[in-house]
């Protein structure tokens, strides 16, 4: 590596690392798993270095980071579009309803919480991918409408309609006394 | 108000969206109706629920999982940069290599023999080099043909990607030099093979490339391994 290259480096790594966590929990919450969140991060930093100069002129190179890898994403899922895995309803699955499968998770009864997690993450789960998206945005990671705006480039009343039905529906899933509706 | 709009306006209510007089009313609704209080309660334990969730749902990553991620990505683009920048340049040189064919054009004859003086070439990874490949033919060769081929991990610069590339070409009598500009991505022990066809006849000439594995790990095999 010479010394351009070297000085390239440590520009890349400058920039991006006050950066990474956000990104990756975008990438995350974009995708759904870690193993696709995480090639959905590398790449998209690969793609960075080649915008280094771009970056370096930005005063807050946050939002632009996150539409960049909300764009890739859209891209690749328009790319593997038919490779995608089919979401079923509850009659779809194995051994009948959510409910119904056992729970192995530690903790998941503790009277503390708020809702019982594994009702919340099938309620989550229930959801539209666009309603979902914008309900664990705003109201899980503190984005701003406007944030997700910039991100998604969808207008600010869409995007308010889509987190209003989200909360609307997960308030009927999730039953008063903490079921799952 | 009645509680069909209080329901209705109260995510902006939450997120006090709501102007000042707007609020005033669902203030006030709220204060004569019990199911609203408990509807509105509901509302902020589901949002509270959520970011809840938010905090916990998201194994993230070792802090040297994002400093191999990095290095990674800043090696893998860096590499790339290089080969863009390689094949810029590798463009130019495969044109000059089609002008010394063209430029002797010529009649036709028997096929040429290879000028064996460089059997084998010895490359380090990510470093170009440029092979000479000496054509030494008894008379003219028009319309001939000069198909190079590649192993895999070794590139022609200006054609990334392409295992064979192919030119239509002359060849006058006397001695004819082919430079190549290679690039091993990989480590690799292979052959190039350039063949050359004319009228019915082809002859293959080999050349083999050993790349220098020790000269220059690839970062990312090195970081797998720390990770």
């Amino acid at each position: 590596m010479d010394s351009f290259e070297q000085n390239q480096t440590e520009l890349f790594d400058r920039l991006l690392r006050p950066h990474m966590e956000r990104l990756y929990r975008l990438a995350f919450r974009l995708t759904g798993h870690k193993a696709d969140a995480e090639d959905l991060y590398q790449d998209v930093l690969m793609r960075m270095y080649a915008r280094l100069e771009e970056l370096a002129e930005l005063s807050d190179p946050g939002p632009w980071l996150s539409r960049v890898l909300y764009n890739q994403f859209v891209d690749n899922r328009r790319r593997y579009a038919r490779q995608r895995l089919v979401s079923v309803g509850e009659d779809g699955l194995p051994g009948g309803t959510i409910e119904a499968m056992p729970d192995t998770t530690p903790g998941s009864g503790d009277p503390g919480r708020l809702f019982d997690i594994n009702h919340l993450q099938a309620a989550i789960a229930r959801l539209s991918d666009e309603h979902r998206l914008v309900v664990l945005l705003h109201d899980a990671e503190g984005y701003k409408l406007e944030e997700i705006q910039t991100l998604t480039g969808d207008p600010l009343g869409t995007i308010k309609s889509r987190l209003h039905r989200a909360r609307a529906r997960l308030r009927d899933l999730l039953g008063e006394d903490g079921t799952f509706s | 108000m009645n509680c069909e709009t209080f329901e209705t306006g109260i995510d902006d209510y939450l997120d006090g969206a709501l102007d000042v007089t707007a609020a005033a009313g669902f203030d006030a609704h709220l204060a004569g109706c019990a199911d609203c209080r408990a509807r509105l309660e509901h509302a902020r334990r589901c949002i509270a629920a959520v970011a809840d969730y938010g905090r916990n749902d998201i194994a993230m990553p070792e802090p040297a999982w994002f400093d191999v991620a990095l290095a990674k990505a800043a090696w893998q683009g860096a590499r790339r940069e290089r080969r863009r920048r390689w094949a810029a340049a590798g463009t130019v040189a495969a044109g000059l290599a089609v002008w010394l064919f063209a430029a002797l054009l010529g009649g036709t004859g028997d096929l040429p023999v290879a000028d064996a003086g460089v059997p084998a070439v010895a490359m380090t990874l990510e470093q170009p080099r440029t092979v000479r490949l000496v054509f030494n033919s008894p008379v003219e060769l028009a319309d001939a043909t000069l198909t190079v081929s590649l192993p895999d991990g070794l590139e022609l610069a200006g054609f990334a990607g392409q295992r064979e590339i192919t030119w239509s070409t002359s060849l006058s009598a006397g001695k004819n030099v082919l430079a190549l500009e290679l690039i091993a991505t990989s480590p690799l022990s292979g052959d190039v093979l350039a063949t050359l066809r004319h009228a019915d006849e082809q002859k293959t000439f080999r050349l083999r490339v050993d790349v220098n594995q020790d000269a220059s790990l690839p970062l990312g095999q090195k970081m797998e391994i720390i990770a």
